[in-house]
This record gives C-alpha cells, sequence and structure tokens, in this order.
C-alpha cells in the first residue's frame, strides 16, 4: 500500500503546463482583485472596534470559532428542508474537492510528499464519494428549480455559478476516468466512480493513442472550467462561499437581545464622538456591510418573522438585499444615501424585535439589528409618529412610558396584607436582593396583579427582598428600541448609580425585557448584577423546599392543560426556556402541552421592539395569530412570563371566539394559586 | 384712556361662554383703569340677543346685523372691526383665541402694525402696560410679556381658563349700531357654512365621546353606540380589542396606541378599562362607566359607575335622549 500514489500532471506536455500556470495565476489575480473590490466597499463601515463584539479575549475567540465551525461546516439551521441538505451536500462535496485539490498543489509545488500511500488512498476515495455528493446536490437543486418551476421561488443569479459547479464535478469525474484508463492503476477499489468511468473509456476508446489525446482535451476542458469558476467567483452570487465563513467568523457574537452601542453618552459628551445616530451605510460597523454580501437572499428570515406573516411593509430578507444593492451602486452612495431611504421607516416600526431573523439566518446575519439602526436614524430626523414622541417623553418626564406619576409605583401594593407589604428601601440602605417590578407591574392594572401574586409567593417562601418603590425608573429598554440611544444611557447611569447606592448586585424581575436591559445590556456601562426571571427564582425556591406545592384545591378538579407561550425576551434572546417550563410542570393537577411553535420558535407577541407604544396600523394581528396556535393545543389556560405577552395574549383571547374558555395568566399567579397559603395571623379573610 | 374693545363669539343664537369670559375678564380690568368696555357683535338676526352682553359689564355694545356678517368673513368682519378700532382708539382688543378669534386677531395685528398675544391664559393692566402670561413650547413653560407702553395690543385668550367672573350688571349700557365695512377689493367669497359631522369630528374635538369595548357580545350592538354618541353630539371611540375584531374602524382607536382623548363626557360601554385603554381617556372630566363586571378596573376611573349591561342600558339611555330633543324642539 506504501506504493500507493499517482503521478500529477502525468500526460501533459510540459509546454501545456507552462499555459495552464500562467491561467492559474491568471485566474487567482482576478479572484484576488474580485474580492479586494468588495472588501473595499466593505471597510466603507466602522472599523473601531475592529469586532463588533470589542476587545478580542481567549473567551470570546473560542465562541467565535466554535460558532464558525458549527454553522459554516455543520450548518444546523439547514437542516430542515430538502433544499437546505442540498446545500449541505454541495458545500461539502464542494469543500472536499477544493481541499483535495489544494493538496495536489501542494504535493505538486512543494517538496512535501503527501499523497502517498494511505492517505492517497484516503484521498482517493474522499474526492470520489465527495464529487458524487455535490453532483447529487446540484441535481436536486436542478431538480427543484426546474420541475418545480413556478411553484417554488428561487434566488436568481446562482444558475451560472451552480453550472458551472456542475460541469466541473462532471469533467472531474470524466478526466479520473481517462486518467485510469490511459494509465491504469492497481487502486481501483479507491476509485469508485473514476472505475467507473475508466471503464467506460476502455469500452469507447479502446485506442492508447486516442486515449492519450481525449485525456489531454478533457484535462483543458476540466482546467479551463475550474478557473473561470474561480475568476468568476466575487462576481456571482456563489461570492458568499467566501463571504459567508468570514461573515460567520467575525460577525457580532453579543446575545441577540443587545443591542448595538452607537456611541457612550460621555464621548458625545467631551465632544471625542460627534455623530450620535447613523445616518449612512458608512456609518454601520464594517461586518454589518460584509454581512450584506454574506446574504444569500435564503428567505429564512423572512419566514421566521411574525410582523412579516400579519402583512406588515417589513421583509428582514429584502431589507438586507437592499443593502447589498446599495453596497454594489459603490462608495459615495455607502457615504451619502440616507439610511432611512433604504431601510424604510414603515419597515423600522414594523419590527418588533423579537430577534426571530437573527436567530433563524444561517450566515449570522442580524437583520433586527439593522432596523433598530434606521430607526435611530428616523429618530434624528424628527420625523416620528406622536405615540412615539409621547413615550419618550414620558420616560423623560415621568420614568415610565405610560406617563403615571412615578410616586405611584407602590399603587400595587397599597391592599396587600401586612405580611406581604414589601419592603421599601430608604436612601442609603443596603439591600441583597431586590424585587425590580418594573413598569407594567408597577403601574398596570393588570400587572399589579401579578406583581401581587409574586410577593405573595415570596411572603411565603420567607425571602427577604425589598423594592425601589417610587425611586425605581424604566431601565430605558423602551428608549433604546425606539432609537433614543442617549435617553437609555441616561435612564442606565442612574439606575446604575442607584444600585450602588444600596448595594445591590441580585435582582429578580418579572419582565423579560427588564431582564434583558438589566441582566445584558448593562454590562457594557459597569453593572455587573445577577439578574433573575421570576420563573428562575421561583424553580429554585422549589427545589430549595421552601415554596410548596398544595394538591388540596385540586384533587377533584380533572387535570388542566398549560401550554406556554415562550416570551422573546425570556427565550430566544435570553436563552431561559427550561425555568419556566419545570415551574409549571411541578405544579399539582396540571399538565403540560407544547405549541408547534415553542422555545426558539416561539411566535411574538406583537408587542416587543416598543410596538406597544404605537401603531402604524399594519401588523396588527400578530398576538390573534399566536392566541390560534395556543388554542390549537387544546390548552385550558396559556402562561407567560412577561407582562408584554400578558397583555397581547389576555386582548387576543377576549377578541377571539367568545365561548372559549381559555384564560391568560402569568405563571407567578398560577403558582400562587397552587401553593401552600401564607398564614397571616389574624386575618380570618384569607 | 384704557377702553377695551371685546369681541363676543356666538353660535346658533347663544353666545358663546367665552364671550362672557372676556367680557367679565375686561370689566375688571377697565374698572382698575377707569376705562370703558365695549362689545362688539356682529352677525346676522342676532339684535334681539345682544341685551345679555350688558349683565357681563358691557359699557357700549357695538351691533352690526346684517345678512353679509352671517357667516365669518375674514375680509369684511377685519375692515368693520377696522374701522371701529379707528373711531374707538381703544388701548386693548380681546379676541377669543377661537378659529375666528385667532384669524381675526392675526389679520388686524397685520394692518394696524399692532402687537398681537396669541393663545394667552391671564392679563392684567401693569402701570399702563398690558402684561399677559402664555403657555409656550407645548405648555412646558409660562412666558410673561409686557407690552411697551402707549401701545394698542391685540390679545387672544385660550377659552375656558380664565372663567366667567362674577357678572356685575351695567345697567347703563347703551347699545350702538354700526355699519357693515366693506373691504376695497374683494378677495374671498364666502359661498356657505357646511356645519361639522360629529361623525367625522376627530375624536380630540368632540366634547362627548360614547366608547365600545368587547363587552357589547356583538358587532351589531356597536350602532346603539353610534346611535347613543348622534343624540349627544359626540363621537364613537373603541377598544383596540373592538378595532381589531373589525367592529369599529381604526381612527377610533382610544389609549395606548391610539388617540389620546379628554373630551367632557366619555361614557365608556362593556369595557373593561385595561391600562392600555385608560391612558387614553383617564383625563375626561365625566367619565360614565357601564360594565357588568363590578370589579371592572374602569370603575376605579369612573364619577359614575353602572353596573349593569350596556346591550339593555343603551336603548333606554337612547329613548330618554330622544324624549328630551323632543321637549327641547318643541320649546324652540
Amino acid at each position: 500500500m506504501d506504493s500507493a500514489g499517482r503521478e500529477i500532471l502525468g500526460n501533459i506536455p510540459a509546454a501545456h503546463q507552462v499555459y495552464f500556470f500562467i491561467i492559474t495565476w491568471l485566474s487567482l489575480a482576478v479572484f484576488s482583485a474580485g474580492i479586494l473590490v468588495r472588501a473595499r466597499l466593505w471597510f466603507q463601515g466602522r472599523t473601531s472596534p475592529f469586532l463588533p463584539t470589542g476587545q478580542i479575549t481567549a473567551h470570546t475567540f473560542v465562541e467565535h470559532l466554535r460558532v464558525f465551525i458549527i454553522q459554516t461546516f455543520v450548518q444546523p439551521r439547514l437542516h430542515t428542508s430538502t433544499t437546505g441538505l442540498a446545500h449541505v451536500a454541495i458545500f461539502w462535496g464542494f469543500f472536499v474537492l477544493f481541499v483535495g485539490t489544494n493538496l495536489v498543489f501542494l504535493d505538486h509545488a512543494t517538496p512535501l510528499s503527501l499523497l502517498s500511500g494511505f492517505f492517497y488512498l484516503l484521498f482517493s476515495l474522499s474526492l470520489d464519494l465527495f464529487g458524487i455528493l455535490m453532483i447529487v446536490g446540484l441535481w436536486i437543486a436542478a431538480h427543484r428549480r426546474f420541475s418545480d418551476r413556478g411553484k417554488v421561488d428561487y434566488v436568481p443569479g446562482y444558475g451560472p455559478g451552480l453550472t458551472l459547479l456542475a460541469f466541473i464535478g462532471v469533467t472531474g469525474f470524466l478526466l479520473e476516468g481517462s486518467r485510469m484508463s490511459l494509465l491504469g492503476s492497481q487502486w481501483f477499489d479507491f476509485s469508485p466512480v473514476g472505475a467507473v468511468f475508466a471503464t467506460g473509456f476502455d469500452y469507447i476508446i479502446p485506442d492508447e493513442a486516442e486515449k492519450v489525446s481525449w485525456h489531454r482535451r478533457i484535462w483543458w476542458l476540466h482546467v479551463l472550467l475550474t478557473f473561470s469558476f474561480i475568476a468568476y467567483l466575487p462576481f456571482g452570487r456563489l461570492l458568499h462561499a467566501v463571504t459567508a465563513p468570514m461573515h460567520i467568523l467575525a460577525a457580532n457574537r453579543k446575545p441577540s437581545g443587545v443591542l448595538s452601542t452607537p456611541y457612550h453618552l460621555e464621548d458625545i459628551e467631551s465632544g471625542s464622538v460627534t455623530r450620535a445616530a447613523p445616518r449612512v451605510a458608512a456609518d454601520l460597523h464594517w461586518t454589518q456591510l460584509l454581512s450584506f454580501d454574506a446574504c444569500t437572499e435564503c428567505g429564512r428570515c423572512d419566514d421566521a418573522c411574525p410582523s412579516l406573516a400579519v402583512g406588515s411593509p417589513l421583509s428582514p430578507k429584502n431589507t438586507v438585499s437592499e443593502l447589498r444593492q446599495l453596497l454594489h451602486q459603490g462608495k459615495s452612495f455607502i457615504q451619502n444615501r440616507p439610511l432611512e431611504e433604504i431601510v424604510t421607516s414603515e419597515a423600522a416600526w414594523s419590527c418588533t424585535t423579537c430577534g426571530a431573523c437573527t436567530h433563524a439566518c444561517p450566515v449570522s446575519i442580524r437583520p433586527m439589528d439593522l432596523l433598530v439602526e434606521s430607526r435611530r436614524a428616523i429618530l434624528t430626523s424628527n420625523r416620528i409618529e406622536p405615540g412615539i414622541k409621547k413615550t419618550l417623553n414620558n420616560l423623560q418626564e415621568t420614568g415610565n412610558p405610560f406617563g403615571f406619576d412615578p410616586q405611584s409605583r407602590l399603587a400595587w401594593a397599597a391592599d396587600l396584607p401586612v405580611d406581604i407589604q414589601p419592603t421599601v428601601l430608604d436612601p442609603g440602605i443596603q439591600c441583597e436582593l431586590l424585587l425590580w417590578v418594573g413598569c407594567w407591574g408597577s403601574f398596570d392594572e393588570r400587572g399589579q396583579k401579578v406583581t401581587r401574586a409574586l410577593v405573595t409567593l415570596l411572603a411565603r417562601a420567607g425571602v427577604d427582598y425589598a423594592v425601589l418603590g417610587p425611586e425605581e425608573r424604566c431601565t430605558g429598554d423602551s428608549a433604546r428600541r425606539l432609537g433614543e440611544e442617549g435617553l437609555f444611557q441616561q435612564m442606565v447611569i442612574s439606575n446604575i448609580e442607584r444600585f450602588n447606592q444600596h448595594g445591590i448586585r441580585k435582582i429578580i424581575t418579572a419582565c423579560p425585557h427588564c431582564l434583558n436591559s438589566l441582566g445584558t445590556e448593562y454590562r457594557e456601562f459597569g453593572a455587573d448584577l445577577e439578574v433573575m426571571h421570576h420563573s428562575e427564582f421561583i424553580s429554585t425556591l422549589f427545589n430549595e423546599g421552601s415554596l410548596q406545592t398544595d394538591s388540596s384545591k385540586t384533587a377533584e378538579t380533572h387535570e388542566r392543560k398549560i401550554t406556554f407561550h415562550d416570551p422573546c425576551y425570556l427565550g430566544r434572546h435570553n436563552g431561559i426556556f427550561d425555568a419556566p417550563r419545570q415551574v409549571l410542570s411541578s405544579l399539582p393537577g396540571s399538565s403540560m402541552v407544547e405549541m408547534e411553535a415553542s422555545r426558539e420558535k416561539s411566535r411574538c407577541c406583537g408587542a416587543g421592539g416598543s410596538n406597544a407604544w404605537f401603531d402604524l396600523g399594519h401588523g396588527r394581528g400578530m398576538n390573534a395569530t399566536r392566541y390560534q396556535q395556543a388554542a390549537a393545543t387544546r390548552a385550558e389556560v396559556i402562561a407567560t412570563g412577561c407582562p408584554f405577552c400578558l397583555s397581547m395574549m389576555e386582548e387576543a383571547a377576549s377578541g377571539a371566539d367568545e365561548t372559549s374558555t381559555i384564560t391568560v395568566k402569568d405563571l407567578a399567579e398560577l403558582v400562587e394559586e397552587r401553593t401552600h397559603p401564607f398564614v397571616v395571623p389574624g386575618d380570618n379573610n384569607r | 384712556m384704557s377702553n377695551i374693545i371685546v369681541l363676543t363669539e356666538h353660535r346658533d343664537g347663544a353666545f358663546e361662554e367665552v364671550s362672557f369670559e372676556l367680557l367679565s375678564e375686561a370689566r375688571r380690568m377697565a374698572r382698575t383703569k377707569d376705562g370703558n368696555v365695549m362689545a362688539v357683535v356682529l352677525g346676522n338676526g342676532i339684535s334681539n340677543m345682544v341685551d345679555e352682553l350688558a349683565g357681563y359689564g358691557a359699557d357700549r355694545i357695538f351691533v352690526a346685523d346684517d345678512a353679509r356678517l352671517a357667516h365669518y368673513d375674514p375680509q369684511i368682519w377685519q375692515a368693520t372691526l377696522s374701522a371701529l378700532c379707528q373711531q374707538e382708539a381703544p388701548s386693548l382688543i380681546l379676541l377669543p383665541a377661537t378659529t375666528t378669534g385667532e384669524d381675526l386677531a392675526a389679520r388686524l395685528a397685520v394692518t394696524k402694525n399692532w402687537p398681537l398675544y396669541s393663545r394667552s391664559t391671564k392679563i392684567k393692566f401693569h402701570r399702563d402696560q398690558i402684561q399677559v402670561v402664555r403657555p409656550v413650547y407645548a405648555g412646558k413653560l409660562q412666558e410673561t410679556i409686557t407690552s411697551i407702553s402707549g401701545l394698542t395690543c391685540l390679545v387672544t385668550m385660550i377659552p375656558g381658563v380664565i372663567g366667567v367672573k362674577p357678572a356685575e350688571s351695567n345697567t347703563n349700557a347703551t347699545l350702538v349700531p354700526i355699519d357693515v365695512v366693506l373691504p376695497i377689493e374683494k378677495r374671498i367669497e364666502v359661498t356657505g357654512f357646511v356645519p361639522a359631522d360629529p361623525h367625522n369630528l376627530k375624536l380630540t374635538e368632540v366634547d362627548v365621546i360614547v366608547a365600545a369595548g368587547r363587552g357589547l357580545g356583538q358587532a351589531e350592538n356597536v350602532s346603539l353606540v353610534k346611535e347613543l354618541a348622534g343624540l349627544l353630539g359626540g363621537a364613537v371611540g373603541a377598544t383596540r380589542v373592538v378595532v381589531d375584531l373589525g367592529w369599529l374602524d381604526r381612527k377610533t382607536q382610544i389609549g395606548q396606541t391610539g388617540t389620546t382623548v379628554k373630551p367632557r363626557l366619555y361614557v365608556a360601554c362593556g369595557i373593561s378599562g385595561a391600562t392600555q385603554h385608560t391612558i387614553g381617556m383617564k383625563d375626561s372630566s365625566v367619565i360614565v362607566a357601564i360594565n357588568t363586571d363590578p370589579a371592572a378596573a374602569i370603575f376605579n376611573l369612573a364619577d359614575l359607575s353602572l353596573n349593569c349591561d350596556a346591550v339593555q342600558l343603551l336603548p333606554v339611555l337612547i329613548d330618554q335622549c330622544r324624549m328630551r330633543g323632543k321637549t327641547t324642539d318643541d320649546r324652540s
């Protein structure tokens, strides 16, 4: 076996070899020039910090590499459809052939002797098998395109590149067959496809001299096709073979719920930063510009978008595509064309920042972030809907988006029995554990009920905690998602100052939006907080045994079915899927049933991204769609863990069929119903 | 010389409240300076109602009763009032900050080259100058302006702010008919007047809103709300759910993601009172809530809580309104 191997460029005359190398370098030069032209456009974007995640540490490096390997080589987001699997096949075929060809080059052009012995046989077998895999993949793609013509939406522009690739694959096998037929080999078993072709060759062209000239013709055909392909790559849609892996490696790896920080307020104040919001594409980060070229228009973002599904004038795919077209228009457009002309305000305001697009994208593009960037641009132009203006005014003046008097923040606690009353932090008092009530929990009639249920539970479990009361202010989440970065940062600074005054390190909250901003977005501004969703906290209380379920009330009634609606900011954005399920499934007399679209695939209720505060008239009915999905499980209770979702789902419930008996509850309320009551001495009403 | 001219406003044969507000305020001011208060009434077929103005302190009442003044014609009104100002040389001309008053004040200011302080909320004499207070920056700040002494000023006052001062009847009030003065070059022809249909008025402009909630049960019952709104001369409002169900148009939606309204009367029919809705109507002057659920949150806001089914109550209210409407019709 040690003798296994083959002669490289056998049967190719020396003069031909010279032309071959000239063509090689020519095609590589065209390829490099093409990539450089594109790269010059990407680098019109911001380059500081070089990676959007900021400082590259060992931890972030490993994280980038991990995701790169998974998304590039495993492509899990493509496994859901035949077309996606065809892509995986084409990719792997192409990748192995590409590596194989490079090995041939290294073996031939360097002193390294790679292709011999066992390794040669492995190489030979792999190339044959993966070559077939690629052709099968291309066949499925062609079949889909031609047999389902008119039925499927395929993206134009891929035809030439894929056809070239198919011809390269087929001529490659022809070449292998003709070589084996000409030179013979004792290792036919390790080139099964080549062996079939070789037998064919022997049969059609038995003459040795003919074999020599046919082998050269096919060799040239294969060479010319291959180098045309390489030269063409940067100019066609298959450019993504280069840009997608590049982007996946460099892309923003912050949690999807963390929006970019275009500037820090203190830099604006000191004058070192003068541009407060992106106005043109050049104000975006270079990796975002690269992402436009990485987009393959596969449309997975559009399929995932809940806003598009109800007819909003928003398509995450078109948003990215239009930005790519802008990129193709060149430098002056990147630098001068207002961003909002491309990402229209209708599209930008239709986004609920649910992050479904970001989580669906196989090449790590974040369309949601681009839509928020556009909101920032629109906001500086001051052409905004009155509802948005009102919300921002309210946040500025009252510290809550509703515009309620901040002094009435404790109204929810007014009628609570003394033993359940929360401790309100006085100035300067230190606090171990803070219950962050949030604006909905403080002011909204429905949210207040959830807060009361939650504090009842905390009292039952004997948890020592406090609330900020009239001192509490919005986290700024709404301001940031409305594009008002300055107001957001003002609120962040004053909140962090307040936390520091009280020595607060640990927070529980029933609002995933507060959880997201306090727990993840605040980090960048120097906060080091351990923020827990109430589902996580209740789950620990159950595990510790400090909270115990009470099955006495459920003995005679039938088991009720509960379905859990994953709030975007709890699940997708913060990865908390299990805690609420653990809590709900441990309730006596209840069983869990899952919606088809649950966990990562959960669909937005429609209120995220500050859509709770304004209405442009389109994109309504997201809550009704989600409600229908929940009702389809035949659950009696729709549980959730977010005040936005709660109010949206409840509204959908009241708008649905009147005979429906489905109730919508926060998980805290369900737990409160089914845990051992806290015995209040001398309170006979309970 | 501290004479004050007050332009009155009237509709359907009755003076608007703001006329009395301005007159009584002018009376109070004139007393400090020993000046005269002159009321101006322009219109058609109004002679028999002008006496009422004496009851609010007018010394002289200038009346131009003419068919050509039936509707507000900017040029004729300006020319007539201009001529009067020329003749009486007042130190202050008070106008209501209404569509007509604001328009006329601006026109006079330009032709006479007088200062105009629009949309004021307070006014007084400061020595021989006029001092007004007016909201600026969308009501965030109040600015105080003092006029240059000796200059005649035009001031428009926001209706409903100063209120009608206790009437100081003037038994010696004289009625002075004046002539209509026509403009030199007529550029505007007023061809008619189309009264606003309350249904088409913006929700922010109406005094009465009857709002529909999910508690009405079904789409057909919305007609009851529409009918009551029509009888009360108001408009129809809706909660988001009702709009989402397609029972009413989106522009009727009141609340967080709809319109914020402050009518004098808000009748909430079958509305539970979710914050997203109440945030848009909580500042209404009088809130009447009709709901079957005694624990409905809307009752916390309501001035009058009616714990019953709106679908049963509304026909009764409609009948009552119809009957009262009839008796009023009979009287007139």
